[in-house]
């Protein structure tokens, strides 16, 4: 049995699956709404699990719980699509490159 | 030196995350001074690499300065580092990256970050593989900020593929024990120049290069000389002996990067200063900036000049000024010099708020269109705490005498000072809607004690206990205790400080508030020609047009900058009697045209430069270039 996989078949969420459960939820509506309701279950449809050993991990969980708080955070008025590339836009127009600390 | 070590020179290696869009400025000093002393050095800004392989709209969005204190550059290459579980690197995610950006952003940012992260390893062995290619004598890695744990990671792969090159570590994150401590936690590096290195690298490469045998130079350890023998780099007394940097390097690395020119114009680095005037004698009590050297040095107005003409001649006038903070004595020498030098400047300063009309004029004429005069906050009680040396009326005055010059003033807030008084955001949540028209800060940020600043050093002074700020335990994870020996930046505990978040909250609102209005909130005399002013009055939501009677108008001429109310009430007395000129000023503080401290005024409405609210830094930038394009007309 492969690291992370599970008794019935499902696998540990992992740092990839994290990805693209961000990468589906920006470009897939239908998946984006249904995750939003409810995580665990489109999880479980992606044969994801947040438990060890039947134990609940809490950091997985946890964050799977912001995920789905940021992309219903999203899903008010505009798309998320559109909100992040508003977002991408006005960085571009205001990095100035530099990196560093402010002076206080 | 042997023909041969000479031949085979010296590689200086800087990885990411940096600027993309200036050039490394100790970098490139030293470069130049190994090249004066006929040394071969190359420079190597693998950071552009990196951005290719990330793309460099992702590189821009990860190392945003608004989300640095997440310190997601050093996140993504630490597991290079630091092999740990995947479960700490989602609580990383899921609790402390929100911490920094708003929900969307951290979304983003997740996505951004985890995928980066899985190039970090190839990318790593491609740029070790490619110095170790070269074989050179001594490779030399700069690390400042968010640079260090891919550096590290660098000098691992290349000490695995070249065991007999050494390496040696330096730049702002080598300063003091944060360099002792680099040099005691990883074999893979072989010395370390900590403090400033003009002279003493120079000088240890040499010697490497005519030896074989890594040297013992003040100023560079050594693990033969001891990683915690702490010999002090003597600092450069004479600013003007320093080489003009040559630039080409990260000139041709920028060329080469398919899409960046599309998003960025590069402008080249200039010092014109080392150290703090004001920081030498009263420390500010959270800077950690220039960690040992505070002592102020600066160049000459004749040697500053040649280097921004030389510069300016190859790569542009556009200029990014790295000092601390602008010797004074250039208002009258090298300030004039840049105005009437036919290049048309265009930079960045960090000054000090307590400026005048004059020196806003110079600076203004002198191409310095951005500053960064550390407002911090509009409380004068805090201000004393921080020792800043400025009142919040001077604060405020800065922010309106800049607006009306047409220079961007780059400022962020910050709260939670030991022993400050909760009441004062109060007072400062009620101040800001009547600020609306002037440049609101970046951010709302808690203090920080940073490293080598007087919380860190001093603690028990300000009873406060210090903790490593909350990243530093997901990237440098595994060390344990000895975590407070990499961190720069803390957070503070006790002192009064636990509640801040919360008692700032309302100040925290306002400052939202002003950032959202910026732009659309304007306050102005109408006709400053007028012997009679009408004030134009788009702070807030209600428009308001308030005609001035000649009394009020006079007042508002005796404020343009913070005039005493007794000096005030003085001056105005010949035409006007005392009691009229007291309820005119008490009308003029009413509709808030005026605002007052401690028998102190100032007006409010913007006057003269043609401006109606603080302009943003593209409208100036135009501005600049379109007058520089008259001037040359002309
Ligand atoms: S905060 Fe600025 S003025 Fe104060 S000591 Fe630091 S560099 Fe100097």
């Amino acid at each position: 049995m492969a690291d992370g996989e599970h008794k019935h078949g499902s696998k540990h969420l992992s740092l990839d699956d994290v990805q693209s459960i961000i990468g589906r939820a920006i470009m897939d509506r239908g998946f984006r709404e249904a995750f939003v309701k409810d995580p665990d279950g489109t999880l479980k449809k992606m044969q994801i699990s947040t438990t060890v050993d039947g134990v609940a991990d809490e950091k997985a969980i946890a964050l799977i719980k912001a995920i789905a708080e940021a992309l219903g955070e999203g899903n008010r008025g505009v798309s998320l699509e559109e909100a992040l590339e508003t977002l991408r836009k006005s960085y571009l127009d205001s990095a100035d490159g530099v990196i560093r600390p402010r002076c206080g | 030196m042997t023909p041969h070590e000479k031949r085979r020179g010296v590689h200086i290696v800087s990885l990411p995350f940096t600027s993309l869009q200036y050039p490394n400025l100790g970098a490139s000093l030293l470069t130049t001074a190994l090249r004066g002393r006929g040394i071969k050095c190359a420079l190597d800004y693998f950071a552009f690499d990196f951005a290719t392989r990330i793309g460099v709209e992702s590189y821009l969005m990860l190392s945003h300065e608004n989300f640095y204190q997440a310190f997601l550059g050093e996140w993504i290459f630490s597991d290079l580092v630091f092999e740990r579980p995947e479960d700490l690197d989602m609580e990383y995610l899921a609790t402390v990256l929100p911490d920094f950006a708003e929900p969307l952003e951290v979304l983003q940012l997740m996505s951004l970050a985890l995928s980066a992260r899985s190039k970090t390893r190839d990318f790593i062995d491609s740029c070790a593989a490619s110095v170790a290619a070269q074989e050179p004598a001594l490779v030399g890695v700069t690390t400042s900020f968010q640079q260090n744990l891919a550096s590290v990671a660098f000098a691992k792969a290349l000490k695995l593929r070249a065991p007999h090159i050494p390496i040696i570590f330096g730049g702002a994150n080598c300063e003091a024990e944060l360099g002792q401590n680099l040099l005691k936690q990883f074999d893979a590096i072989d010395a370390v120049c900590s403090g400033e290195g003009d002279m003493s690298f120079p000088t240890f490469v040499e010697m490497y290069l005519q030896t074989g045998v890594l040297p013992n130079v003040a100023g560079i350890l050594t693990r033969e000389a001891g990683a915690t023998d702490s010999q002090t780099t003597p600092g450069v007394l004479d600013l003007d002996a320093l080489p003009i940097p040559d630039f080409s390097d990260f000139y041709a690395s920028f060329d080469g990067t398919p899409g960046l020119s599309d998003l960025l114009q590069p402008a080249p680095t200039i010092e014109t200063s080392r150290g703090c005037w004001w920081g030498a004698k009263h420390h500010c009590t959270f800077c950690g900036l220039n960690g040992n050297s505070m002592a102020y040095r600066s160049k000459s107005p004749e040697r500053a000049l040649t280097e921004f003409r030389h510069q300016a001649d190859q790569y542009g006038a556009d200029f990014v000024v790295v000092d601390n903070i602008l010797d004074y004595a250039y208002f009258d020498s090298l300030l004039p010099m840049l105005r009437d030098d036919p290049h048309p400047y265009l930079m960045h300063y960090e000054v000090k708020s307590n400026l005048f009309p004059k020196h806003i004029d110079a600076m203004a004429k002198a191409g310095i269109r951005k500053i960064q005069p550390g407002i911090e906050t509009l409380d004068t009680g805090i201000l004393k705490l921080m020792k800043k040396g400025v009142t919040a009326l001077q604060n405020i005055q800065t922010l309106k005498l800049c607006a009306q010059a047409g220079i961007f003033v780059d400022w962020g807030f910050i709260f939670g000072f030991p022993d400050e008084d909760p009441q004062s955001y109060q007072r400062m949540a009620d101040l800001i809607p009547h600020l609306h028209h002037l440049q609101p800060p970046a951010a709302f940020a808690p203090v920080r004690a940073d490293r080598f600043s007087p919380y860190f050093s001093r603690p028990a002074d300000y009873n406060v206990d210090l903790s490593p700020a909350a990243p530093y335990r997901y990237i440098y994870a595994g060390v344990g205790e000895d975590l407070g020996q990499f961190s720069y930046h803390h957070q503070m505990s006790g002192a009064g400080i636990d509640a801040a978040h919360e008692y700032s909250r309302c100040t925290r609102t306002a400052v939202t508030n002003w950032i959202e209005c910026h732009g659309q909130a304007l306050y102005y005399i109408e006709d400053q020609t007028a012997q009679d002013f009408t004030l134009i009055d788009h702070r807030g939501p209600s428009k308001r047009r308030s005609h001035l009677s000649r009394l009020e108008s006079d007042i508002i001429r005796q404020c343009s900058c913070i005039n005493s109310y007794h000096r005030v009430v003085e001056q105005l007395a010949p035409d006007y009697e005392t009691k009229e000129i007291e309820a005119a000023i008490d009308g003029l503080l009413e509709i808030s045209a005026l605002v007052s401290e401690r028998r102190t005024l100032l007006a409010l409405p913007l006057a003269g430069g043609g401006y109606k609210c603080a302009p943003n830094w593209s409208e100036i930038r135009a501005r600049n270039l379109q007058e520089a394009g008259q001037s040359v007309e002309a």
